[in-house]
């Protein structure tokens, strides 16, 4: 199992004030269980799908703290077609929003999944339910895994897509760089913040994010309830984006070896990310890693992008400046951002490349990349359209992100600011996207009405 | 009533040029309309992308009119569907018109599903009719009024042209770069 990183103990606990023991896991709090199994299931039958789900509700994980990690999580959530499957009002279902109903693979123009990332390139589609079991090692896994498909699929519900994933050593993404470090705070999760967690509170501290940009039924950051479907649908559940990101780490590495900029390839990538690879913010230390803010938690989130304007510390379009401007310039202090946080709880799926090797050694690795939001299209969708797959926003015309986005032609590019500053041009592919699907994970109240 | 307008001093900024019409939507046709202008294709393949003057333009239906809040005094009701069609264009609004009649046949299946639509073959019709639905915009901005939309166009390459040059002349010592620069420029 790999060790949890010194710079990332357990975030502290605090009093809730939402319900946790409706709330299903992994939303408020992420789990530490690094291995992970996503089972994409399609219903079949609706009776014996649903005699199946009462059998496994006593197994769903909840909000409710741990005080030892169990040996196994699971959580349930459902696609628009699953949730039309299981038979649901018509009225009921005409209250999910637009976006959740036409499902990922029908928003993909606007999403930017365009080329190799199209969805006629995925590798499933036509999913109902997403069956997610974490586990303290991959063994463990193995057994609950066993045990779900030799007792359950079948039983009413095929399985239609099976996905692994497990965290790399050190928490680090198959590029070499630690990540998941900025999560929203979320105002009454029971989970202590961090410095850098949640929103900017415009006198150079930080503030939690509210309740109803991650949970339904919770005042959101505009003062009002978020557009909920009807109840039981409309409290303490949360809708889930997934996307499998394939991740080319042989040309990531390449590119930067070859490129001939003058800091060196581990300058290049760590301009491109945002971040050096231990974490430590370009934003606070633009000259190298520094280990006394990446080992310390409270320290190696805490930064804005106000005092740069220019991005000569932390380039305008690098990766994480684009995926979360914080307070940056145009985004009046982070009151232009406030409404477009996601809690991400991703885990890298497939073996690591061996370390220094620049030729592809045609493994399949990448990102199983999960958020969670109240709004997918004013949040997952927002970020993705506008600030990775363009750069409109950021006053970098039609530049995407230059790690993620979608290569276009021979026009993208990514500039590095500086005295003179340095030009990438054209964008590469470090990543492409295999599947994806919009879901819905709902309280567990929902869920016993569903499964009753 | 909505006041009609051919030259109204709102229509114009710099060089930019403000159509704004509201069509009423034949009983019974709204959703066969809706269904057309959803399928339209978009960006270059746009029948619009054949419009040389064009900078912007906008097809849409108004099926009702959204309440404004408490402070809205009046509760205004739409008796019908209307299309609204919306340009900004550079130079004069008949040779706009003109262009759209020769160049954009599927006019007629959009203003086709509304009342008085005499078709193009006509053009002093077609002009008249458009004007005849035409309303003052109560506000007109434009964020580059004085360039055309081929000024923008030929911008768009110089500023890909100078991108090339930076990304092929990085690293270069002065005395090349002038001389690149020299030459390609």
């Amino acid at each position: 199992m790999p060790a949890r990183r010194m710079n990332a103990p357990r975030r502290g606990r605090q009093a809730a004030r939402v319900d946790l023991a409706d709330i299903q896991g992994n939303v408020l709090r992420g789990y530490t269980l690094p291995a992970a199994a996503y089972l994409f299931l399609r219903i079949v039958d609706v009776d014996r799908a649903s005699a199946l789900m009462r059998r496994m509700l006593p197994q769903v994980m909840t909000a409710s703290p741990w005080d030892e990690p169990p040996a196994t999580a699971m959580n349930v959530a459902f696609t628009f077609a699953g949730l039309s499957a299981l038979g649901l009002e018509s009225d009921v279902l005409d209250s999910f929003p637009e976006a959740f109903r036409q499902g990922m693979a029908a928003r993909a123009q606007w999403l930017g999944d365009r080329g190799p990332s199209a969805p006629e390139h995925w590798e499933f589609s036509g999913a109902h339910v997403l069956v997610t079991v974490y586990a303290v090692d991959v063994s463990r896994l193995r057994a609950a895994l066993a045990e779900i498909l030799a007792a359950d699929v079948g039983n009413g519900v095929e399985l239609v897509h099976l996905q692994r994933a497990e965290s790399l050593p050190e928490g680090r993404d198959h590029f070499g760089f630690f990540d998941g470090i900025a999560q929203p705070a979320i105002a009454g999760g029971g989970v202590e913040p961090r410095p850098g967690d949640g929103q900017p509170d415009g006198a150079g501290g930080w503030r939690e994010l509210a309740t109803g940009e991650i949970l339904l039924g919770y005042t959101d950051e505009d003062g009002g309830l978020p557009a909920a479907p009807a109840a039981p649908f409309d409290r303490n559940g949360t809708f889930v984006v997934y996307r499998k990101l394939a991740m080319d780490a042989a040309a990531f590495r390449r590119y930067v070896a070859s490129q001939g900029y003058p800091g060196g390839p581990a300058e290049l990538a760590a301009k491109i990310v945002g971040r050096w690879p231990d974490g430590t913010p370009l934003a606070v230390s633009p000259d190298g890693p520094d280990a006394s803010i990446s080992s310390d938690s409270r320290r190696i989130n805490d930064f804005g992008f106000a005092d740069d304007p220019l991005g000569l510390r932390c380039p305008v379009g690098a990766h994480i400046r684009r995926a979360n401007p914080r307070d940056a310039a145009g985004f009046f202090g982070g009151k232009l951002t406030n409404r477009h946080r996601i809690v991400r709880r991703g885990r890298p799926y497939g073996p690591p490349l061996e370390p220094g090797a620049l030729d592809d050694d045609g493994v399949e690795r990448g990102l199983i990349f999960i958020c969670f939001q109240t709004d997918l299209w004013r949040q997952f969708e927002t970020i993705q359209a506008l600030w990775v797959d363009d750069g409109d926003p950021f006053g970098l015309g039609r530049d995407k992100d230059f790690l993620i986005g979608e290569p276009h032609g021979t026009t993208g590019k990514m500039t590095i600011p500086g005295h003179p500053p340095y030009f990438l041009k054209p964008q590469p592919r470090f990543v492409t996207l295999r599947g994806g699907d919009y879901l819905f994970q709902p309280s567990m109240t929902a869920l016993r009405t569903i499964a009753a | 009533m909505r006041k009609r307008t051919s030259e109204h001093v709102a229509d114009r900024v710099g060089g930019a040029y403000a159509l704004t019409t509201f069509a009423r939507v034949l009983p019974g046709r709204a959703d066969e309309l809706e269904a057309y202008l959803e399928a339209l294709p978009r960006g270059a393949d746009s029948p619009l992308a054949r419009l040389e003057a064009l900078h912007t333009a906008r097809i849409q239906l108004f099926r009702s009119l959204v309440h404004q809040g408490p402070k809205q005094r009046h509760t205004d009701v739409l008796q019908n569907t209307h299309l609204v069609f919306t340009s900004t264009i550079d130079g004069s609004l008949d040779a706009y018109l003109d262009a759209l009649a020769s160049a954009v046949p599927e006019c007629d299946e959009w203003w086709g599903c509304c009342a008085g639509y005499p078709g193009r073959s006509d053009l002093a019709a077609f002009r008249a009719y458009v004007r005849s639905i035409q309303a003052a915009p109560g506000l007109f901005q434009s964020a580059i009024p004085d360039a055309t939309v081929a000024d923008v166009r030929s911008a768009l390459a110089l500023r890909e042209q100078v991108i090339d040059f930076a990304v092929e002349a990085q690293g270069l010592d002065a005395a090349t770069l002038q001389a690149r620069f020299r030459s390609a420029f």
